[in-house]
């Protein structure tokens, strides 16, 4: 199992209805690759929250991945299934599945084509608050990241105090982003061409994404991810064979 | 999880949360009573209403934290704060170093628009970035409320302080930024003229007024010109002819006495003109009333007759004639009797020619006709002051928007300048007299801060003050409110500054209850520790100035003062020990003996200087130390005490219990450094 990156979204096109939207924590929210802005559901019922690409042109995109950030799904203990309109009924793509945490995370699946989408959460404990979700397409890897293969390195920016008798009076850390660099090798033209794409219609205009460095998706080191705007820039020495030696993206990110 | 045990806490993570609050419109585009029905929706402000009739204005608040940050807690909150600045308040005896602060903001483009417009989901397309877009929708976002809310990132906003209130000052728009600068709420006070100008303006030119002219004579000698007018305070004198001493057997006063008698000649506008009174009259038993016959007065159309004396029944009532001649005591008396005090001798004149000195070009007014036009009246009370230029007026009655019945110069003030059309309308402020906190509550009021900003301390002090009542002359001359709020601090020896809370503070200096001790242990961050022994500070002598009279003149103006008091320190001064002289100097525009107990307000002198002596007769040395965020419970204003083995005392020994007052507090990241000034007792 090597890296994933799960990136575009096609929610940004699509209408959505949602079954409701608390005040001031409308729907839009969803759309705009932001985390910290919300969709919120009034209570604890059941909520579709439906995508229709009809009309927008990415009707028949393949879609290979759903994924969340910014939400509360863990702890409102949500039940959550993804279903295709398949022209004529409503398809189980995903059947229920829970989140396994409140940080970033997604499900991939064979993708698949449909002009409307919905996700379906049930059994909610409390009221669903997501700050995004994205509908779209997933580079993968063949390996993980080369050696020292790192999951993410974070230092921590902190001030330490002692006193003039010698005692620590207190920590006060502030907030980091996790520096995500990875690079890849060798890799394969097939590879190659996940990663083009990746490249050319989603982190060159430096939107964020899901990136997974050890392939688990719903694991602890799911990363809401964007690659910083003073290393907008991929890296593809070519060998003169068919692999390309190694590609490499700076990146960085959090939970 | 509070916000007072995550600061006990021995690690944790700081997070920041600013509001804006910005104005908005409360209704719904399209929806009654708001009547837009063509083109694009609004977005809810006033420069895109499109039914400005209907505008109802209100305070929505935009929030936001820190880059980075998890606001997963704090949902409405965009984590666009990249940098805060923050030059804190630094207390002084005369007032506040402004407070600024400066937040740096990170800008992005938008997909959607849903915090700031309600209607984005009718939009064709959304476009632009955040902060580009508020301020081109808000272009009146100046003095607007800013707040600086400190926390941690495991609280909700509702646990978190508020460490800043102030006003909007500027905006400064970058590619991908944007940069807020704010002032504290008494900086705020600087921008306000006192007195307050009111959205009157002056719809014709109006005249000089000479006043008080006491004769005929001094009338005809005014540098006046056309229009102007001249308010004259005499009355002639009313020859009788003969006296009016006659008494006479047959009438009915029967009550035998002494009686005084007064004459008044009146024109046709009821004004007297001239009078004659007679008194210590004699009316012996048997001698029933006064016959009575005086020479006629040109321009006189009635006469009216008042008796006072034994007869008490008279008093306040008068007899009107005709004619010269008059018997009072008659049994008709009764029934022609009208209730009415003696006149005061008001008349006004206004110049309808070019030549003064010619009494024809006089034209005699009524009070009436002493008017005025305003553009817009509808906000002023039924009668009451205003001021304009150096003028003060009175005006007695309203009628649309013309002004009736004024009183030019009142309150000492100069009636012989032309006002020109046009020129604005100042609001007397009233702090006038009363006790001191009320009084600087009243002047925080008039500088437009709500009442929530204001410290309960205020109201405390208020409820608790046995001094003085302070006395304040009707202002005439403009000045900063500012300069009139910290001259009413001082005068009642307290110092007032912007709390860490956004609220303005009071503190009397006399209270130096300590909120704690700062040790070399628990709180003194190693190496922080330094002093400056601020020689500066000190005096030898104390002067106050008081009992203003003049409020046409500056407040430092010595010549408006009748009252100087001073206190020596004969032995700081003398050749052993300083050899200096060093004077602090005041000039008290609220201590005053009028509308107090005569003595009370000298006593009170006689205290304050002594407790400014006490105070700084030795310089009050500085100390800056750091102390951990543990300790951000200490607030400016705190008094501690410092016990550190650093600062060392005539014995050598460490400082042990020294109290200090703190006079400025400045976040650094992880630690706090406070600037201490001592405090003698």
């Amino acid at each position: 199992m090597g890296s994933k990156i799960a990136y575009y979204n096609f929610l940004q096109f699509a209408a959505l209805t949602v079954t409701s939207q608390a005040t001031g924590f409308p729907k839009a929210n969803l759309q705009d690759f932001r985390d910290y802005t919300y969709w919120k559901a009034t209570g604890t019922g059941d909520q579709t929250i439906e995508i229709d690409l009809n009309g927008s042109g990415y009707e028949a995109s393949y879609v290979g991945y759903i994924g969340f950030v910014g939400h509360n799904l863990k702890t409102a203990d949500a039940a959550i299934q993804l279903q295709k309109w398949n022209g004529t009924e409503w398809e189980v793509v995903l059947s229920d599945f829970a989140a396994p945490h409140d940080h970033a995370f997604f499900k991939t699946f064979t993708a698949d084509t449909a002009a409307k989408w919905r996700v379906i959460l049930s059994s909610l404990a409390a009221a669903p608050q997501i700050g995004h979700i994205g509908l779209g397409q997933v580079c993968e890897f063949d390996y993980l990241p080369d050696a020292p293969f790192n999951l993410g390195g974070e230092r921590v920016i902190a001030t330490q105090e002692i006193s003039n008798s010698g005692n620590l009076l207190g920590v006060v850390t502030d907030y980091a982003e996790v520096e995500l660099s990875s690079t890849w090798s060798p890799v394969s033209t097939t590879e190659l061409a996940a990663v083009e794409a990746f490249w050319d219609n989603h982190a060159r205009y430096g939107r964020p994404f899901f990136y997974a460095p050890d392939g688990d998706t719903d694991g602890n080191y799911v990363y809401w991810a964007h690659i910083p705007a003073d290393s907008l820039e991929l890296q593809k020495p070519r060998s003169t064979s068919v692999y390309v030696d190694s590609i490499s993206l700076t990146m960085r990110g959090h939970r | 999880m509070s916000f007072g045990s995550e600061l006990a806490s021995i690690s944790r993570r700081r997070q920041d949360v600013v509001a804006i609050t910005l104005d908005t419109c409360n209704l719904t585009w399209g929806v009654a009573p708001c009547t837009a029905s063509t083109g694009s929706k609004c977005y809810n402000t006033y420069i895109t209403c499109d039914d400005k009739p209907h505008y109802d204005k209100r305070g929505k608040k935009y929030f936001f934290t820190n880059a980075g940050a998890n606001n997963f807690k704090i949902p409405e909150a965009l984590p666009y704060i990249t940098e805060i600045s923050d030059l804190p308040t630094e207390i002084k005896e005369n007032g506040t170093v402004t407070k600024r602060l400066k937040v740096r903001f990170a800008d992005e483009p938008e997909l959607t628009d849903t915090v700031m417009d309600k209607y984005y989901a009718d939009r064709a397309t959304i476009q632009g970035s955040f902060w580009q877009k508020l301020v081109a929708r808000n272009p009146n976002y100046k003095g607007r409320i800013i707040e600086l809310y400190e926390g941690f990132d495991s609280l909700s906003v509702a646990d978190f302080t508020l460490r800043f209130a102030g006003k909007i000052e500027n905006i400064t728009l970058g590619n991908g930024w944007c940069e807020i600068e704010a002032i504290d709420l008494l900086r705020s006070l600087d921008d306000i003229e006192f007195p307050t100008p009111m959205n009157i303006k002056l719809a014709e030119k109006m005249y000089r007024m000479f006043n008080n002219v006491t004769s005929q004579a001094e009338m005809l000698a005014l540098p006046a010109e056309q229009y102007d007018w001249a308010y004259r305070v005499d009355r002639e004198t009313l020859t009788a002819n003969p006296a009016l001493s006659d008494s006479n057997p047959n009438g009915v006063l029967n009550d035998a006495g002494t009686y005084g008698i007064t004459v008044v000649a009146l024109n046709a506008k009821n004004r007297a003109l001239a009078s004659n009174t007679q008194n210590g009259l004699t009316l012996n038993t048997g001698d029933n009333c006064f016959t009575l016959s005086w020479t006629a007065y040109s321009g006189a159309t009635k006469y009216r007759i008042w008796l006072s004396g034994a007869g008490a029944s008279y008093d306040n009532q008068y007899i009107e004639r005709i004619g010269t001649s008059y018997t009072l005591g008659t049994t008709a008396d009764s029934g022609n009797l009208y209730p009415g005090t003696i006149p005061n001798a008001q008349r006004y004149y206004e110049l309808t020619g070019t030549d003064p000195t010619n009494i024809g070009n006089w034209i005699d007014r009524s009070a009436a006709e002493v008017e005025i036009d305003v553009d817009n009246a509808s906000t002023l009370a039924s009668s009451g002051y205003f001021q304009v230029d150096e003028e003060i007026i009175y005006y007695a009655t309203k009628s649309s928007n013309t002004l009736r019945d004024l009183q030019r110069g009142v309150l000492s003030s100069n009636s012989e300048a032309t006002h020109e059309s046009g020129t604005q309308l100042y609001a007397i402020a009233s702090p006038a007299t009363g006790n001191p906190f009320q009084v600087l509550q009243d002047l925080l009021t008039l500088g437009g801060i709500a009442s929530g900003y204001i410290s309960s301390a205020f109201t405390t002090l208020e409820a608790a003050w046995t001094g003085i009542d302070f006395s304040f002359l009707p202002y005439s001359k403009k000045k900063k409110l500012s300069e009139i709020y910290f001259n009413a601090v001082r005068s009642v020896d307290c110092i007032s500054w912007v709390g860490e809370d956004g609220k303005i503070k009071i503190k009397e200096l006399t209270n130096t209850t300590s909120a704690g001790d700062l040790n070399d242990t628990e709180n003194i961050i190693s190496g922080s520790i330094s002093r400056d022994l601020n020689e500066e500070s000190r005096y030898t002598r104390w002067i106050l100035h008081w009992n203003r009279f003049d409020g046409t003149k500056d407040l430092d103006d010595l010549e408006s003062y009748s009252n100087t008091t001073v206190l020596v320190d004969a032995d700081a001064e003398s050749t052993n020990y300083y050899n200096d002289q060093v004077q602090d100097e005041f000039f008290s525009a609220f201590i005053a003996d009028t509308g107090n107990i005569a003595g009370d307000a000298s006593d009170y002198v006689d205290d304050l200087l002594t407790a400014w002596k006490t105070r700084t007769k030795q310089a009050q040395e500085i100390v800056t130390l750091a102390v951990e965020l543990k300790d951000s419970g200490y607030k400016t204003g705190d008094v501690i005490t410092l016990t550190t083995t650093r600062l060392q005392d005539i014995d050598g020994f460490g400082y042990s219990g020294v109290k200090f007052l703190i006079i400025k507090k400045e976040p650094q990241g992880g630690r706090i450094r406070l600037t201490l000034k001592r405090i003698y007792e």
